[in-house]
This record gives structure tokens, C-alpha cells and sequence, in this order.
């Protein structure tokens, strides 16, 4: 025990023992299974248009999707499952699942040369681009005692001049815009943008109003972390990997 | 200049009734625009004015409460209030509205020796909405702060202009994240009108509504907490808070109670273990809550930075109209779900806590005891809950209809034109919207470092202010 607890001293890692715990819960994603007839029910059921159904197609766009589950209640032959949904991924097509191929993706890192300056050392801002407060109740929550990030170097920080990530989340409003692109100028590079939530990745259920459509436009975002708003265990787990912090 | 001194007076002849102005917009008509007021207290009455050309008499000076609502109608229908006293730009920040242009915000007009300006935001320190506020200071104290905000400024009033068949609660649930049950049942009393909801479905409602207020609640005493550096009870807040949000989660699949409020019911039924859950939760939390601000309210340091700051009198929350706790807290008796019971409230003993003093303290007191009757609320609606069904089929009219709902925050309306089975106007009010200027009051004489504080005992919506 003794040994344990001189090796955890030294350990540069973080405690072991939590990466179960955080590891549980999955966000869930509709997709069809073998019965699916493409009856297009589920498409027009969909406010936000991420489902799009063809004569030999079914995909869904997880960048669009509300998690509101209308489309799987809405399917007559049960055919639309709820599966494990990825936690985030590095490119936005990445997001797109279609019908008959895999719904694995792989858990990517970001690119070494950024990677390399963060370390184990994540700085955090988060920047509310006209989101409906929900994503910022899920990033409050990583920091409560349940979650509590800083224990992996996880830290959010006061203002943009200080962090080297930003968590953007909202869908970046036509008011916002002047001030979010302070924000960038204002964060050292090499700066990881991580878009949160479906409003910052497509502008989600806002994409139609005075809204740029999240922040797509304006900041090439290295993660994209699916969710309306995406849990808090997603966050962490993306965090995670993303920036190889095993 | 035509004189609309009739809007000035029908809105003094209801406030003499003792009803408040709870909502007021402008409405497009064929050959120009009439001025739409909701009037709301124990009845709402709904005042209706024809406005020639594009300017009318403001009714701001007789009226303060109506501020607000005729900068807002200035920016968005350009219908100029001649005599209003305050008409520094509301959410225009950009190049949005009609007749924003890119307007600068401007200076506070206060300017002497040793006044200095701080401008802070549209970005905070903390993970919370953005938003704008300009103080000015002589030395420590604050002698003035105005807010600007609008930068969550999404345009949901248009994306609710549907099919008044369709399901906007997706939308509904959207406007302000964490009050999003509150603004759902507000949406759908407009949609649902006097379509009688199964029983079961109205208690269900009610226990998610006094679900999201405990959560709400949580959150802010915590927040409060921290902020007075208090760290130990801050984190029992927040891990109360999760412990609720978790419950939710298992109870209805989304941390914050989204997707299960449908027009004409519930989109599924809470199954006996649920409920059983949900009331052992609940118990728990409201010990754990007592004992927590037990331990707050022992605390000097907490109680020499929680009395007598931010204080909000009794005679400016009835004149700016504050609603919700912040209105409680300042000795108002003003709640919805007492004065006009919606879901199962009227089937729900219920008592309105309230507290004289309108400091950080008694906004505090105020949410405590709130979450004690929230909790014994859930436990009368599982208590006299019957099986039964839980949706029913809705046929929508045309007409005027609102819905008033009392969020965590406060009074909630919306208000719903219908012609020809599509919604031709909507217009919502959240609650946090009259209680910004009620903060820019309360915050008059504090210093500087209280800000925070005082900024989290009112929480504050900024996505449900802007829209």
C-alpha cells in the first residue's frame, strides 16, 4: 500500500480509479436498424432537419440533432434505435452517420503541435455565443464535486488571455459576432477551439434566426462534441481524449 | 402627433385594479401597428390601442414599469415613444433591428471628479451568458450601473411563428435552458387553451415544474456561496444540485427535464418506481438544503456579506414590476401559481414565502423556503395522484391566448395571435426581463466586489432576456 501511495505520489497521472466511473453513461443517437423501409417519417418529424432520408439513404447529422428523441417515437415499425452516440470527433463530416455504414468512430487526438504546448495543462475558457444557458448548467457541473475536472488538469479559466482552449457554445449570434471575434484575437495561439452543443456546431433549432449558424463561419473548430447540451461525462471523456491526457 | 394618452390610461385603470403590467409589444396590423398590453394579476385583462403613424405618447413617465417594453417596441417595430426618458438601445448590437445602425453604447451619464466608468463584459470570468454592464464608480462604491445585453440575441419569437398545430416545445425548451418546463407549460397554455388535461398529466406537470424550481434554487444558493467564498457549502450546493439533475436524468432521460411536456399532455408516463424515486430524492435534498444555508447563516463573515447588501426597496419592486423570488424577497405578494393556478397547482396546498427586507439575505431566505414548499408540493401531487392517461388530443382555436407561468425566476408569459390556424405573433416575456432594471437598482451604493453577489442572489437569464 505504502508502495501505492509513493508510486500515485510521483505519478504524474491522474488517479486511476475514476476513469470507470466516467466512462458509464453514453449519450444516445437514433439510427435504423435492418427494418428500416425509408418511409421518411422520422425526417419529417425532425425540426432541425438532421435527418435526411433518400430512396437508398438513411443518415442522420449528429452536428443538427436535438437528442429530442421525436424521430425514434415517431418510427410505426420500430426500426429507429437508440445507440451509444460518439462523444465527440475531430471533423465535422465525422458527425454525419448514414444507414449500412459503421457507427464507430475513433477517438482521435488533436493535432502533436498543439497537443505538445497544452500538455497536461488544459486552460478553458468557455465563451457563450447566445446559447440558451443549458451548456453552461453542464459545464458548471464539471466542476461540482462529482466530476470535478481540475483533478485531470482540466481548468477553466477567467478570460481568453489566459486559456488555451475555448468551449464555445451557442450558436453564435449575429450580435455576438464582433465581440467573439475579439475573443479569438484576443486567445494565444496555437488555441484549440472546441465547439460544444449543437447550436455552436450548425446553430441547431437557431440556424434560422439571427444567428450565423453556429460557429462554423468564423473559427475552424479542432473538436466537435455532439449534444443538446452534451453531459457532463461526454465533456469530460472528450476532453480526455482528445488531448491524450491518459 | 397623435395622442395615445388612451393606452396611458386603460394601463393606470388596471393598475388601479391592482393588476401589473406584465407584458407589452407592438403588432403589425393591415395600414399600420396597434400596441398590445397584458394586463396580470388575479384576472388578465388585454388592453388593445391603434397607433397612428409611427410615433405615440410614451407611457414610461406615468408608467416606469413600461420602459422596458417601449425601447423594446422602438427597436423592433421603430414606433418612436416621444417623452420616454430612457431610450439607450436595448439588444441592438450590431447591425440587428430595423433602426439600430450599429448605435454605440453609451457613456452613463453621470460625470464629476474621481467618477470613473468600468466596462465589463459581453465575455464574464465566470461560465454564464454574455452580457454588458458599464459601472460607475467613486472610489469603491457604485453610484450607477446600466446593462446592455442582446447578445444572446437568437430570434426565437419568429422561429414560434408556425402552424399553431405544430410542436414548438423543442423551441419552448430552448428559450432559457434551465427554465425550460416553466416556459414549455407557458407555451403550451397558448397552444392547448381550454383543452382539459388529463389529471395524472397535470400532476406530473406540476412535480417537473417544482423539480426544475428546487434545481434552480440549488444552483443559486450555491452560487451564493461561492461567491462569498464560502467553499465547503458552494460545493454542497452544487453536488445537491447534481444529485437533482441526475434524478431528472433517470426519471425522464435529460438532466434538464427536456422532452417530456407535449401539447395535449406528456410525451410518457412517470412509472410508480419514479415517482418513488423522486420522492425519497427530494426528502433527502430538502434536509440537506436546511442543513446547508444552517451553515451559510452561521456564518458571520457570510451574514456581514449578505445583510443589508443589494437591497431592493418594496416601492421599486412594484414600480419596475419585479416578479418571481427577487419580488418576494423585497416583500411583494406576487405568484402565479397562487393568484391563477395552472397544471395542478390549484389542487396543491402552497404557500408563498416572503420576506421584507430585499437584501442578498432575504433573497437567499426566500429561495430556501421555496424549495421546502417545491418539495412539499411534489409530495401532495404523488400523494393524490390516479392512474389514468396522460395525453390528449388538442384542437387549437383562432384568437388572442397567453400563457403565464411562474417560473424559478419568476412570472413567464407568452402570448399567442392565432389566425387561421397559424401563429401570426408571438411574444414571450421571460422573467428575468423586468428584473434587470430592478438589479441595476439594488446594486445602487454597494461597492464593486458585491456585484457578483448581488448578481447571483437575482439570477438573471441572459438567453431568456434577449430571446
Amino acid at each position: 500500500m505504502l508502495r501505492t501511495a509513493v508510486k500515485n505520489f510521483l505519478s504524474l497521472k491522474r488517479p486511476p480509479e475514476s476513469i470507470p466511473i466516467i466512462y458509464g453513461r453514453r449519450m444516445l443517437m437514433p439510427f435504423p436498424n435492418g427494418s428500416c423501409n425509408l418511409c421518411g417519417l422520422c425526417a419529417n418529424e425532425c425540426r432541425t432537419g438532421a435527418i435526411l432520408v433518400s430512396k437508398s439513404e438513411w443518415t442522420v447529422d449528429l452536428g443538427r440533432c436535438m437528442f429530442c428523441r421525436r424521430c425514434s417515437e415517431s418510427c410505426r415499425n420500430g426500426s429507429l434505435e437508440l445507440i451509444s452516440a460518439p462523444d465527440y470527433t475531430l471533423r465535422r463530416e465525422d458527425l454525419i452517420f448514414r444507414s449500412g455504414e459503421s457507427t464507430e468512430r475513433g477517438r482521435g487526438v488533436i493535432g502533436e503541435d498543439k497537443r505538445r504546448v497544452i500538455g497536461r495543462s488544459v486552460n478553458i475558457r468557455e465563451v457563450d455565443t447566445g446559447s440558451c444557458n443549458a451548456c453552461e448548467v453542464e459545464v458548471n457541473s464539471l466542476s461540482n464535486v462529482f466530476y470535478d475536472v481540475e483533478r485531470f488538469g482540466i481548468k477553466t479559466v477567467a478570460s481568453p488571455r489566459h486559456a488555451d482552449v475555448l468551449l464555445v457554445t451557442g450558436p453564435l449570434t449575429d450580435n455576438m459576432l464582433e465581440a467573439f471575434g475579439r475573443v479569438l484575437k484576443a486567445t494565444p495561439d496555437p488555441k484549440v477551439i472546441i465547439a460544444m452543443g449543437t447550436c455552436a456546431i450548425s446553430g441547431g433549432p437557431f440556424s434560422g434566426g439571427e444567428t450565423s449558424g453556429g460557429i462554423g463561419g468564423s473559427a475552424d473548430a479542432d473538436v466537435f462534441i455532439p449534444g443538446c447540451p452534451p453531459a457532463p461525462d461526454a465533456v469530460i471523456r472528450a476532453l480526455l481524449d482528445a488531448f491524450g491526457l491518459h | 402627433m397623435p395622442e395615445t394618452d388612451e393606452l396611458s390610461q386603460k394601463i393606470r385603470k388596471c393598475l388601479n385594479e391592482g393588476l401589473g403590467l406584465a407584458c407589452m409589444y407592438a403588432r403589425g396590423v393591415p395600414g399600420g401597428h396597434v400596441l398590445e398590453a397584458v394586463m396580470a394579476g388575479d384576472r388578465i385583462e388585454r388592453i388593445t390601442v391603434r397607433v397612428e403613424g409611427m410615433m405615440y405618447q410614451s407611457v414610461t413617465p406615468d408608467i416606469p414599469s413600461a420602459s422596458l417594453y417601449e425601447r423594446e417596441i422602438y427597436e423592433t417595430h421603430g414606433i418612436y415613444p416621444a417623452g420616454h426618458p430612457d431610450m439607450r438601445p436595448l439588444r441592438s448590437r450590431s447591425s440587428w433591428g430595423p433602426l439600430s445602425g450599429g448605435r454605440a453604447i453609451p457613456h452613463n451619464d453621470i460625470f464629476g471628479n474621481g467618477i470613473f466608468e468600468i466596462p465589463v463584459g459581453p465575455i464574464h470570468a465566470g461560465v454564464i451568458g454574455p452580457g454588458h454592464f458599464r459601472f460607475s464608480v467613486a472610489g469603491e462604491p457604485i453610484l450607477m450601473m446600466r446593462t446592455y445585453l442582446g447578445y444572446s440575441r437568437r430570434g426565437v419569437e419568429k422561429l414560434m411563428e408556425t402552424q399553431a398545430s405544430a410542436d414548438n416545445t423543442a423551441i419552448a425548451e430552448r428559450i432559457s435552458g434551465d427554465n425550460a418546463v416553466a416556459h414549455t407549460l407557458a407555451y403550451l397554455q397558448t397552444v392547448e387553451q381550454d383543452t382539459e388535461i388529463p389529471e395524472r398529466a397535470r400532476f406530473i406537470r406540476t412535480v417537473l415544474s417544482e423539480l426544475e424550481r428546487i434545481c434552480s434554487h440549488l444552483g443559486t444558493i450555491s452560487g451564493i456561496a461561492l461567491d462569498t467564498a464560502l467553499a465547503v457549502p458552494a460545493a454542497h450546493g452544487s453536488a445537491l444540485r447534481e444529485s437533482i439533475l441526475r434524478l431528472n436524468e433517470r426519471i425522464c432521460g435529460h438532466r434538464l427535464l427536456w422532452g417530456m411536456l407535449r401539447i395535449g399532455g406528456l410525451s410518457k408516463d412517470l412509472t410508480e418506481t419514479a415517482l418513488d424515486e423522486i420522492e425519497r430524492e427530494v426528502m433527502r435534498v430538502r434536509f440537506d438544503a436546511e442543513e446547508l444555508v444552517g451553515i451559510m447563516i452561521r456564518s458571520p463573515s457570510f451574514m456581514d456579506r449578505a445583510e443589508t447588501t443589494g437591497r431592493l426597496s418594496y416601492e421599486d419592486a412594484v414600480h419596475l414590476r419585479a416578479v418571481g423570488p427577487v419580488a418576494r424577497a423585497s416583500g411583494v405578494d406576487a405568484d402565479v401559481r397562487k393568484t391563477r393556478p395552472y397544471a395542478a397547482y390549484g389542487l396543491a396546498a402552497m404557500d408563498v414565502p416572503k420576506c421584507p427586507s430585499g437584501d442578498v439575505y432575504a433573497r437567499l431566505t426566500v429561495r430556501k423556503r421555496e424549495i421546502m414548499e417545491s418539495v412539499s408540493m411534489i409530495l401532495q401531487c404523488i400523494n393524490s395522484m390516479e392512474d389514468g392517461p396522460v395525453r390528449t388530443s388538442v384542437k387549437t382555436e383562432d384568437g388572442f391566448y397567453t400563457g403565464i407561468t411562474e417560473s424559478p425566476r419568476g412570472e413567464t408569459v407568452h402570448c399567442a395571435h392565432i389566425e387561421n390556424g397559424k401563429i401570426t405573433k408571438y411574444k414571450i416575456r421571460d422573467a428575468s426581463f423586468p428584473n434587470w432594471p430592478a438589479l441595476e437598482r439594488a446594486v445602487m451604493g454597494n461597492i464593486v466586489p458585491d456585484f457578483p453577489l448581488i448578481n447571483k442572489s437575482f439570477d438573471l437569464s441572459y438567453s431568456g432576456n434577449d430571446l
